[in-house]
């Protein structure tokens, strides 16, 4: 009796939620994936098609550019945001005065919605008023028009990107901090290990979970952008910065092709769960 | 241990917010479903789902202001009324529509109507309109009418918004203009735009002209009815690669290289330059012009017909909201009372004038004309005025120009062939080769 | 000597940590001068930095545009369940993930994450019609048909948020790096595996519990689309739909715009500040020290 009921009770334990999510989130997923298969208008019932919009993907050349650019966007994020928000929150941690004043500036930018963030960053990043070019030119440099060029726009909108991000890795990595045992650090002191060192033999290691945590939903994150660049450039100029979401939307929205943004999502789902998978091996090394 | 107790309190207070919570949205599921049942029960009474974009105080006071009228006079109709951002708009109706709850009579947008009408899913207006001898037939002006007819059904009628010739008088006398005397012709346009840009340090601070380079298919289409042409035709066929829309192109890519256009995003959020100030001339409908009359005086904004294109022609673009109900509706001849109410001769003056649009019938002119003396400009447009041609085509035409179109004022193609090869693609992807 | 080596790494770490701040927070307080200017600075062509005239009665006016009693009322309830439930429900599931060994542990886990990873775009129109069919809710019956469902309801907006992958995996992560040998003596001690969870877990997860709570506030709050899709009525309107109308109405108005979205995200501040002091107790040190 009592081994029946260790062996059901995390299923109990876990029920509410997975119920929940089964129903409002992977319930749907599986409809997308069927509709992945389909012609569908949204306004008109779906049409089986078979592989069509995955064969139509191979030809779009737009939504290679989009791919391509989610990539980019990927990486020219995700490294700000992870190591700029571990530096934050260690040196956060060593009890600095003014700390919650300090912390509050680098996490409300995350706390904004992102339509005032780019509202804000139009302005800052404005060719003629903005305060980024006169900045430069005062210093002689010469000023861009960051938004309207191939060449800037996408780094333009991984800033902006960054910026809402860093707050997030540092408060979960300084949530992680916490978790790390004083006493740890109080031994390799009384060893004479330096600071750097004990960073590098207790802290990252100690913060290996955070830091998996990290990788994994600053990826989603990631891949999933959207808003800013709607807001920011509308994917232009010539798509220079247009992300799968964004053609996700524009086809599902705007075109009224439903199935393929669909189809579109899948392909997002596999690569993001390929990053995931190979980044769960890495994570789950240690665990258990 | 103490901070356990601590925590196991906040943990059984979220436990009990939660439960009550859950109380809560039960109930108010519940509520609503009674309401609807008493209803249903007294079954002569009818509530209409209505929505409608747009959240300006400038259309949602005067359609409140209807809608009240409508009830007094309908008693046993009652309206319910969802305003929406013009910006959502199109999500929320198509999400709705695809859930199967449509609202029973709602705004449509233009390029929304054209690229969903082939889906069968909108009430064909025509036997209503036959059935109660509707006097709006004759009266509207017969291009509005055409602009929601599709093989031979009514599908929609247009609240419509006509891009006029703006332009800021304060700007002219800067640049030595005459501020009462607008371009006249297409050549005019572009020499005064020339004129009319103010350069700073070697950059534009000021446009000449209002063009869009992103989402820019609007603007551009606007310059092409001036030559009697299109980007598409109505079987699909894509033509934004004709001789007339190469010239065009060729002319404003020009413009853009002399500093006379400032490259944008027509869809941003902080509104086209010409409402920031920040160009001189632009195509625009008069009611996008409300707030910057506030901000720098109406009498600084002038306000023409379209210059005239090499043909004289001066066919002005016209989009706007279709007045459109849904095929599914369960209370068709309520939601058509209600439509005609909306478009009977005064109804319609007063929801046309308070939100800044044209009353699209000619019989209202005369009072028109009382309002402001260049409101005579503004009916003059409704003459010779259209919109994008009906097609489901539309949609994937569309997207070509655009990308068209940035890749030729971004330099990343020659002009002739970014137009060719997009349009290569669009008739692939219609499946017209 | 050492003293000195310890003042001058002081200072450096203040200058970073002063630089990074400066940077984070100057498009901030753009926001909040932007929010303070009159509508000429607007047309002008010269645009400033600082307000020309402080204009605190921008405030005033955002205020009054719109029906935000409602909207922020709607707000609070939603986001104070959702944020309570889910904190419940996640750091118990994250807790079962972590430390209890059950068959298809991993597999239920990678299906979690699955939920994640895909845009809000494709899914909102499935989930619209699952919110439409939950029986003998809003007028449906026992299959779902007939009413309007759970739509238009604090239902709708509450219990999709009442789970949440992120939030289970955020806290399976930190119960991870908890000591083993904590569970270990619990077990000797005869302590069953809810009574860890409340006795051992539970206690030490202040730092989880705000954290996750912030951010969980955060995207509740700050929800934008399924508000959008999932209510029509205005009396079930949230802040975040009552900022899009305003953004609407006043479009060019930018101080305006920057003085309600400073409004709209004020409780979001209030609540980061009397939050962020319970992510430095470092519970779990205390508690091991003893």
């Amino acid at each position: 009796m009592k081994k029946l009921y260790h062996t059901i009770l995390p299923y109990i334990l876990i029920l509410p939620n997975i119920l929940i999510y089964a129903v409002f989130v992977l319930l749907p997923l599986v409809w997308v994936f069927y509709l992945s298969f389909t012609e569908y208008s949204v306004i008109s019932p779906a049409k089986w098609i078979g592989l069509g919009n995955y064969k139509a993907m191979l030809s779009d050349s737009i939504f290679q550019k989009a791919m391509m650019n989610t990539m980019l966007y990927w990486v020219g994020t995700i490294i700000p945001i992870m190591f700029i928000g571990l530096i934050v929150a260690v040196l956060l941690n060593s009890k600095v005065r003014g700390m919650a004043a300090f912390r509050a500036a680098v996490y409300l930018p995350g706390i904004i919605s992102s339509v005032a963030v780019a509202l804000t960053w139009l302005w800052l990043l404005n060719p003629t008023q903005g305060p980024i070019n006169m900045f430069l030119e005062l210093l002689g440099f010469n000023t861009l028009d960051w938004l309207q060029n191939t060449k800037t726009a996408l780094p333009a909108v991984m800033v902006v990107g960054a910026w809402t991000g860093i707050g997030f890795a540092m408060i979960i990595y300084l949530s992680g901090l916490q978790g790390i045992s004083d006493q740890l650090y109080e031994a390799a002191s009384i060893d004479g290990a330096s600071a750097v060192r004990q960073f590098f033999a207790i802290t990252i290691p100690m913060l290996k979970p955070v830091t998996f945590f990290l990788l994994v939903t600053v990826t989603i994150r990631s891949f999933q952008v959207f808003d800013l660049v709607y807001v920011l450039t509308g994917g232009g100029p010539v798509n220079s910065t247009t992300t799968i979401v964004n053609e996700v939307f524009k086809a599902g929205f705007q075109e009224y092709k439903m199935g393929y943004a669909s189809s579109l999502a899948i392909i997002l789902l596999l690569i993001t769960m390929l990053i995931t998978l190979v980044n769960y091996r890495y994570g789950s090394k240690q665990d258990v | 241990m103490k901070k356990s107790k601590k925590t196991g309190l906040i943990l059984l207070v979220s436990i009990m917010l939660f439960i009550a919570g859950c109380g809560q949205g039960g109930n108010a599921g519940g509520n609503a479903s009674s309401g609807e049942d008493n209803k249903e029960s007294s079954s002569e009474k009818v509530t209409l789902q209505f929505w409608y974009p747009g959240h300006e105080e400038t259309i949602t006071a005067p359609v409140k202001k209807l809608i009240a009228g409508f009830e007094e006079k309908n008693p046993n109709i009652k309206v319910e009324y969802t305003s929406i951002p013009w910006k959502d708009y199109f999500q929320k109706l198509t999400v709705a529509y695809g859930g199967g709850s449509a609202p029973d009579v709602h705004g449509l947008g233009f390029g929304q109507l054209i690229s969903t009408i082939d889906q069968d899913k909108y009430m064909d207006l025509n036997p209503f309109i036959e059935k109660s001898k509707w006097d709006g037939k004759e009266d509207f002006f017969p291009d509005v009418l055409k602009a929601g007819e599709w093989k031979g059904g009514q599908y929609g009628l247009l609240m419509p918004d006509v891009r006029a010739l703006v332009w800021r008088k304060d700007f002219f006398q800067e640049a030595g203009l005459d501020p009462n005397m607008p371009p006249q012709t297409l050549d005019e346009l572009f020499a005064y735009a020339e004129k009319l840009k103010k350069v700073e340090n070697g950059k534009t601070v000021r446009a000449g002209l209002d063009i869009a380079t992103t989402n820019g298919e609007q603007n551009f289409l606007s310059l092409l009815l001036l030559q009697g042409a299109d980007y598409y035709q109505a079987d699909g066929m894509p033509t934004f690669d004709s001789a007339e829309s190469i010239a065009m192109l060729n002319k404003l890519v020009t413009l853009k290289k002399n500093g006379v256009i400032i490259p944008y995003n027509s869809q941003r959020l902080e509104g086209t330059l010409f409402q920031n100030s920040e160009a001189a001339m632009g195509l625009a409908p008069a009611y996008s012009l409300i707030q910057l009359k506030q901000a720098v005086g109406a009498d600084k904004i002038g306000f023409a017909l379209p210059p005239k294109g090499s043909s004289g022609k001066q066919t002005a673009l016209m989009l706007g909201t279709f007045l459109t109900m849904s095929k599914s509706t369960k209370h068709a001849d309520a939601a058509w009372t209600f439509m005609e109410y909306w478009t009977a001769k005064e109804n319609l003056f007063q929801v046309a004038t308070a939100s800044g649009y044209v009353p699209p019938r000619k019989s209202l002119k005369e009072d028109y004309l009382k309002l402001a003396p260049e409101n005579q400009t503004v009916f003059e447009l409704l003459n010779d005025a259209r919109g994008f041609t009906i097609s489901n085509s539309w949609a994937v035409n569309s997207k070509y120009l655009r990308n068209a179109l940035e890749e030729a004022y971004f330099e990343t193609k020659p002009i002739e062939q970014a137009l060719k090869d997009n349009a290569e693609k669009a008739k692939e992807e219609l499946k017209l080769k | 000597m050492k003293l000195q080596q310890n003042s001058l790494k002081r200072s450096v770490i203040y200058a970073v940590l002063i630089l990074i701040a400066v940077a984070m927070i100057m498009p901030l307080l753009i926001m909040i001068f932007t929010s303070l200017k009159g509508d000429a600075e607007f047309a002008s062509e010269v645009k400033t930095f600082l307000p020309k005239e402080w204009k605190f009665s921008n405030y005033i006016l955002a205020l009054q545009a719109t029906n935000w009693a409602v909207y922020f009322k709607n707000s609070f309830i939603v986001t104070v369940i959702a944020v309570a439930g889910s904190l419940f429900f996640n750091t118990l599931s994250g807790y079962s993930f972590a430390r209890l060994k059950f068959k298809g542990r991993d597999m239920i886990f990678i299906c979690l994450l699955l939920g994640l990873m895909v845009p809000a775009q494709v899914t909102i129109i499935p989930q619209f019609m699952i919110m439409k069919s939950i029986p003998f809710f809003g007028g449906n019956d026992i299959w779902g048909n007939g009413g309007n469902g759970w739509l238009d309801t604090y239902a709708s907006l509450i219990i999709p948020e009442l789970s949440g992958a992120f939030g289970i995996f955020f806290a399976r992560q930190f119960y991870l790096s908890f000591p083993k040998e904590l569970d270990e003596a619990a077990e000797i001690d005869g302590c069953g595996i809810l009574m860890r969870y409340f006795k051992i877990y539970l206690p030490m997860s202040g730092p989880i519990i705000a954290s996750l709570g912030i951010l969980k506030t955060v995207a509740v709050w700050n929800d934008f689309f399924h508000p959008l899709v999932f209510t029509t009525k205005e009396a079930m309107r949230t802040v975040q739909l009552g900022l899009s109308v305003f953004q609407g109405q006043y479009s060019v108005a930018y101080n305006l715009q920057m003085a309600a979205t400073m409004v709209v995200s004020l409780p979001l501040i209030i609540m980061f500040f009397v939050f962020q002091k319970h992510f430095v107790q470092s519970l779990l040190s205390s508690s091991v020290k003893g």
